[in-house]
């Protein structure tokens, strides 16, 4: 009654463990998983498979790579994180009970810092399953009782396991030979780690020489990810070392003790004990490798991707500190909402790298900067950026996307059909392509597309070369090409009043008209008063007025700012409650830098 | 290996079901086909070619939707082959097709294509191609890189056996921290003397001479920048070098996306046994821009291009023409130089010279203007006849970009890069120049799959064709390639 009644609460305890696990991929990280999923793409190719190959730990990246694709449902990548974490606990359950100590706390632990490195977005899937598949080598190895089937088996499929999971097959030989060197009492046990330590000098050496094209580092330890994880490097180790170090630990301890096994039974105390230190390592989690910013962030461009401008809105008002792409994405949803010119300094603005992102030569800003340009329908940047971002990263669903849309849009066909073609062998784009096939087959179909209409519209006609500067990315040359392009206008437009250029500001407002614009927008109004305040002179475009909220607001502002004249920091203060959200604000006290 | 083993097992099942069909006629009776005439569409376009007797198997695909296909390759001497296919792959055996090229050098070969539609075989236009008696070199080097713009991920400089479809690199950026290399080149298509740059990381120019790698800066305090475009003198002692500032812009039209240009340009000489760089006012002049050397065979003359200077602004008029110089190895000493082409009076500009070692035609690269014509479409192959100064544009241009080509170590065959499938990845296509100097229609750089260039997302840069497997791979190489580069010294000649 007793057994039964403890089996129940054990029962319960993993089943509320393993709950708290799926709520914290579900709730907690669900964009990160999905953004994962952004990165990569698994294709049902014989060649993308084989290609797989040309590195050690094939199996776990492939399995890795083809389980991520499914991260594009939050509700799936929980699960599957989850399944995964349950099989990690299992495989450690019966490794410990082997080794003669139970306790359920000690087994959850390895799984709670596995959750706590699945919080750094360098942590892919591929190196849990290795990290998986080194336990399973090892439940395997440890259930074999007869001495000559054991080393067999440590052998053959130890070297399996080094084409299988690459470095990870580390672990499982450390682990073998532990269990060889302090649970076994064979005399010939020092000839069998001897013979486990040449495989894991041997293998990898061998293969470095004859068979892969790696550096001699990533032939021990492609793919583990030691070091590359940032801020759960700790959790890692602790990850990686646990089960090496507790076997360790187990058998000193029951040398010391006469005890046969170590045992936890269920009671208050040790229930508390546990639910504390349980607590507190949730907690950790949560504080050191939880990254809410990130994760605020990612859910900002999930949306930006579905187009979603007004939720983008919402949550970049709850962004907790300042972010440049999420100002930069802040500014398209404004745009995007036609809000832009009337509500731009109602968030926070940095000067225009807010705007569009600098070009570097690195993995994030080609990823995420070419948006604006796609949005402008400035259509060569967002291939060039895209294409930037796909050599630095490799392929993914998004970036193929929109390097088939924009070749589209130039009426590259056969370019567009090699980036359909490969996001045909997808499990989740296929249709997405075949759409894209049939247009292009029957391109009487483009004419139903808006999307690819409008991109088309806005080719550049004359050339120019393009320009990325934090004051311009060629918004004059895109109106030269199309005057009507809005973007193109309200983006130039904000880059003077970010830059405090009124100058430029002055005398691009003309086009308010040729824009058809029934009114002046908000900040362009405040930002002409000001202008016309300096220069004494009139720029309002014939046929449009200044509005007396404006000009009574103005009057306000400048009568506050007078009263503070030698004080800035005092008029700051006493003037960011009311005018906080004016280009005039703007203007005066803030470093745009 | 795992690779391989999956090909052959392909290529087996694909013959079996071949002979089935041709012999016994199941799946409908074959022998009953329609003829319909008709050319049936294939990739890569391997119809009306002239083929080296030692080139890999031409698989294609079959552009047409079917039920089944079956295809009949077939000439004047020896077992035809029968290939089956239910996807429109056709895979070729190889050791059936290596048979067939030998025992027909100079002869033609039949390809009949067959199509089962609505349970009824169609037998569509016969492909005839003809099988030139000269062999190619049979080995192809050439780096893989993504067409990009700035940024490079992983890159490599690998060599493909031409007879079957082995790849192996030579060097690859993996297993030198990711670094960029480029411009390799060989000394009249010897394996054994070659070079290659190492930028950023770990900088330097590789220099394998008989065997023997160094690694070498050829930036000096007295030139531009370290060598960029070689071209080896045949004694394979010197090599001539351009020193480059280049600058690099981006189109907003679609149809051009690229340009870089050359703000400043001048020629250098390295003499490898010294480790000695010189140049001379006739190869370096202040006025105009001097780039793209290349010598003739005997060793005798440098030919360059040369354009007059311009501001950056104005790089549309910069027009390269094709200059030449003589050299005398003995003395280290220039002659005058001459103009071999005024492509600019013409308002072209000429890039990428290159003679075949028997020493009778140039080939060029001409465009409207400026020299790096792999990013513009007008860019086209011409030929020179050094002994009757006849220019001629062979029939194996596109509307897209033709650009860097070599020729083979027999002066027969040349390798180019086009465009032209896609306008943006860069695909080696060879042709045969036969002895009455007629240039045939080019085919593409043969792959296991036939479908492999439809997925295949890098270029193919810079492809040289040589006359054995270069003995290097990256594990030799990493080592040197990481190590410290000797400085070289210059030497100004007046």
């Amino acid at each position: 009654m007793k057994e039964i009644r403890s089996s129940n609460l054990t029962t319960g305890v993993v089943s509320i463990f393993f709950l708290l696990i799926f709520g914290y991929f579900r709730f907690f990280i669900p964009y990160h998983l999905i953004n994962l999923e952004q990165n990569q793409l698994f294709l049902f190719s014989k060649d993308y498979i084989l290609a797989f190959f040309d590195k050690p730990g094939a199996f776990a990246n492939i399995a890795g790579t083809f389980i991520t694709q499914f991260f594009i449902d939050p509700w799936l990548a929980a699960s599957i994180l989850t399944l995964l974490a349950l099989g990690s606990f299992f495989l450690i359950r019966y490794i410990l009970k082997v080794h003669r100590f139970k306790g359920i706390l000690f087994q959850f632990l390895p799984i709670i810092f596995m959750v706590a490195v699945q919080s750094s977005f360098n942590y892919t899937i591929n190196f849990q399953i290795g990290w998986i598949l080194s336990l399973a080598f090892f439940a395997g190895y440890i259930s074999i009782r007869q001495i000559t089937l054991r080393v067999t088996y440590g052998i053959a499929v130890g070297i399996l396991s080094y084409y299988a999971i690459g470095g990870y097959f580390i672990i499982a030989i450390l682990l073998a030979s532990i269990h060889e060197l302090f649970y076994r009492e064979e005399q010939k046990k020092l000839y069998f780690i001897l013979a486990y330590l040449m495989l894991v000098i041997l293998i990898p050496l061998l293969s470095w020489k004859f068979i892969y094209y790696i550096n001699i580092k990533d032939a021990w330890l492609f793919p583990v990810s030691i070091g590359t994880l940032s801020h759960v490097n700790f959790f890692l180790y602790l990850h990686l070392l646990f089960l090496p170090l507790t076997l360790i630990v187990v058998y000193f301890f029951l040398r010391r003790t006469s005890v046969k096994a170590i045992e936890f039974n269920w009671n208050l105390k040790y229930g508390l004990i546990s639910l504390v230190i349980l607590a507190l390592l949730g907690i950790s989690v949560i504080k050191f490798a939880y990254d809410p910013k990130n994760e605020a962030f990612l859910e900002i461009d999930y949306h930006i991707q579905k187009s979603q401008w007004e939720k983008v809105l919402q949550l970049s008002e709850k962004y907790p500190g300042t972010n440049q792409v999420v100002m930069y994405y802040t500014n398209l949803a404004l745009y995007k909402t036609g809000r832009f010119a009337n509500e731009l300094f109602n968030y926070k603005q940095s000067g225009t790298s807010g705007l569009w992102l600098e070009w570097k030569r690195n993995e994030t800003a080609p990823f995420y900067g070419g948006e604006v340009f796609y949005q402008l329908s400035y259509t060569s940047e967002a291939f060039r950026w895209a294409f930037e971002a796909m050599e630095a990263k490799g392929p993914s669903p998004r970036l193929l996307k929109r390097l088939a849309l924009t070749s589209i849009a130039h009426y590259k066909y056969n370019l567009a059909n090699k980036y359909l073609t490969i996001l045909d062998q997808s499990l989740y784009y296929n249709n997405w392509a075949k759409h894209y096939k049939n247009c292009i087959d029957d391109t009487t179909l483009i004419q139903q597309d808006n999307e690819l209409l409008e991109k088309r519209y806005y080719v550049a006609k004359n050339d120019f070369i393009s320009d990325i500067s934090p004051n311009d990315i060629g918004f004059i040359k895109l109106l030269e090409n199309h005057p009507d392009n809005r973007m193109a206008f309200e983006y130039l437009m904000a880059s003077y009043l970010l830059n405090k250029n009124l100058k430029g500001f002055a005398a691009n407002i003309y086009r308010l008209k040729e824009l058809g614009y029934s009114q002046i927008p908000k900040h362009f109004e405040e930002a002409l008063l000001l202008y016309m305040g300096i220069t004494r002179q009139n720029y309002v475009p014939e046929g449009y007025a200044i509005s007396s909220d404006t000009q009574l607001r103005f009057r306000d502002y400048a009568e506050t700012f007078a009263q503070y004249r030698n004080s800035p920091e005092l008029a700051a203060k006493w003037l960011f409650p009311q005018f906080g959200r004016t280009f005039w604000f703007y203007m005066q006290f803030s470093n745009s830098n | 290996m795992i690779k391989e083993l999956l090909h052959i097992k392909v290529g087996f099942q694909s013959v079996l079901l071949g002979l089935l069909i041709f012999t016994t006629g199941c799946s409908g009776d074959i022998k009953n086909y329609k003829e319909v005439s008709q050319n049936l569409p294939i990739f890569p376009d391997y119809a009306g070619i002239t083929l080296p007797p030692n080139i890999a198997p031409l698989n294609f695909t079959i552009h047409a939707k079917a039920e089944k296909y079956s295809v009949k390759i077939s000439a004047e001497i020896g077992k035809p082959i029968l290939i089956s296919s239910a996807d429109g792959n056709i895979i070729i055996p190889i050791n059936q097709w290596k048979t067939l090229l030998g025992q027909n050098r100079g002869k033609s070969i039949q390809v009949d294509l067959f199509l089962k539609k609505e349970g009824q075989w169609l037998k569509y236009n016969t492909i005839t191609n003809h099988i030139a008696l000269d062999s190619i070199d049979p080995y192809l080097v050439y780096r893989l890189i993504e067409p990009g713009y700035e940024t490079w991920n992983k890159m490599g400089i690998y060599q493909r056996c031409l007879e079957n479809y082995n790849e192996s690199p030579v060097m690859i950026n993996e297993m030198s921290d990711g670094n960029c290399m480029n411009c390799h080149s060989f000394s009249q298509n010897n394996h054994n003397t070659m070079l290659f740059h190492v930028r950023a990381k770990h900088g330097g120019t590789i220099i394998m001479r008989n065997g023997k790698i160094t690694k070498v800066d050829t930036k000096t305090d007295s030139t531009l920048s370290a060598g960029v475009y070689p071209a080896w003198h045949p004694g394979g002692r010197y090599v001539a070098f351009s020193v480059n500032r280049i600058v690099q812009s981006f189109h907003a039209i679609p149809d051009r996306k690229i340009e870089v240009v050359d703000t400043l340009s001048d020629l250098i000489l390295y003499d490898a046994e010294t480790n000695k760089v010189f140049n001379h006012k006739s190869i370096s002049s202040a006025n105009s821009y001097e780039t793209f050397p290349t010598w003739s065979p005997d060793g005798k003359f440098l030919y360059f291009c040369s354009a007059k200077f311009q501001l950056y602004k104005d790089y549309q008029q910069i027009k390269y023409d094709l200059l030449r110089v003589s050299f005398d190895t003995a003395t280290e000493s220039f002659g005058t130089v001459d103009t071999v082409i005024n492509a600019s009076s013409d308002n072209y500009s000429i890039s990428f010279p290159r003679i075949s070692p028997n020493g009778e035609y140039l080939m060029y690269t001409r465009s409207r203007y400026g020299n790096f014509t792999i990013w513009h479409d007008d860019s086209d192959l011409f030929l020179l006849n050094l002994k009757s100064g006849e220019i001629s544009k062979p029939d194996i241009n596109s509307d897209k970009s033709e650009s860097y080509h070599n020729w083979s170590s027999s002066s027969r065959w040349l390798v180019f890069s086009s465009r032209r499938i896609d306008g943006h990845y860069t695909r080696p296509y060879f042709t045969y120049i036969d002895s009455l100097g007629k240039v045939h229609k080019p085919f593409l750089l043969p792959q296991k799959n036939p479908e492999f260039y439809v997925h295949f997302l890098k270029s193919y840069n810079i492809p040289e064709m040589v006359t054995s497997k270069i003995p290097l791979d990256p594990r030799k190489l990493e080592k040197i390639v990481k190590s410290e580069a000797q400085k070289a010294s210059f030497e100004k000649k007046l």
